[in-house]
């Protein structure tokens, strides 16, 4: 009987589960090659059923990104400036701070801020928190997704402390133009 | 001159771990602090990381581990310090005299007052 009812139910499941799991599917067999790097049948065929498993774990919380979304037109060309934009900042920001740190006398001016944002969904949130933040000038200390502000900590307040995130979100932007605010959280 | 490049990454890598935890201790507030303790630290593992690359090549063992190391620290690093920053400012733990600005999210419905630290006033969390 719940085997007759689970063939029932499996063009559900081919439908919803099985396009969730992708994703997070890929990202772990990728993991697991990078972490054996032994390229035998036996470590790709266990690595398939560990990446199968952790997919369908991750399927309840929704269409996660695959690694071929990286591979969309713009999508490349985009998350290559953002790398290199967050790593220049990344380089600067430390040097700056690292001066502070040897040289105590030179001013700090400290504080918390709030900027707006123009992500809505999960995706581009947390992608703009975790690209400023790894920028050692910006910490995110909380959200408010529903009215699209972001806290920021920061070492050196700017004097537009938009400029924080603005840059992120305009370069997120061409990779999405038509969905960002749309609210899905499976872009 | 491998070996030159590789001892040059790797001490850059020193130095700023090293002024990170110099950091710790001279920076004059928790988030302050954080800012040090987390993504300084970054700095200096993310070239020693870059050592072992220019040491060992990038495509083997250590090559894939280093990017999987890299990536994990550039995903998990910031994650730890937002949530370091955010349970010290929810829980009101000051910022030092001299911070210049604290803004803070307007309160949501249901929160208490006191669940949140500041409220825009500069002066009020300052200790």
């Amino acid at each position: 009987m719940d085997a007759r009812r689970r063939w029932d139910r499996w063009p559900s499941v081919r439908r919803e589960t099985l396009p969730r799991a992708a994703g997070p599917a890929a990202w772990t067999f990728l993991a697991w090659v990078l972490l054996t790097w032994e390229f035998t049948a036996e470590q790709l065929l266990i690595g398939v059923v560990v990446a199968l498993a952790s997919g369908l774990l991750f399927a309840p919380l929704g269409k996660g990104a695959g690694p071929w979304d990286v591979l969309r037109p713009g999508r490349l060309r985009a998350a290559v400036e953002l790398a290199g934009y967050t790593a220049w900042w990344i380089v600067v920001a430390n040097v700056r701070l690292a001066r502070r740190v040897w040289a105590p006398s030179r001013p700090l001016r400290s504080g918390m801020v709030v900027v707006p944002t123009r992500e809505r969904d999960d995706t581009g949130l947390t992608t703009v928190a975790l690209l400023t933040s790894m920028i050692v000038d910006n910490q995110l200390a909380d959200l408010d997704a529903r009215r699209g502000l972001l806290q920021y900590h920061a070492v050196a307040v700017p004097d537009r402390p938009e400029t924080i995130n603005e840059r992120v979100e305009r370069i997120l932007e061409r990779t999405h133009p038509d969905d960002h605010t749309a609210g899905t959280g499976d872009s | 001159m491998k070996e030159l490049v590789f001892a040059v990454v790797a001490l850059v890598g020193l130095g700023f771990s090293l002024s990170g935890a110099v950091g710790v201790l001279r920076m004059p507030d928790v988030y302050t602090r954080i800012q040090c303790s987390s993504k300084t630290v970054t700095m200096g593992a993310l070239p020693v990381l870059a050592a072992l690359l220019i040491g060992e090549g990038p495509f083997g063992q250590y090559g894939s581990r280093v990017l999987l190391i890299a990536v994990l620290l550039g995903v998990l690093n910031p994650a730890a310090a937002h949530a370091l920053a955010r349970a010290a400012y929810r829980t009101g733990v000051p910022m030092w005299r001299g911070a210049v600005q604290d803004e803070s999210l307007p309160q949501r419905n249901g929160e208490r007052d006191g669940e949140r630290g500041g409220s825009g006033k500069p002066d009020e969390r300052q200790g």
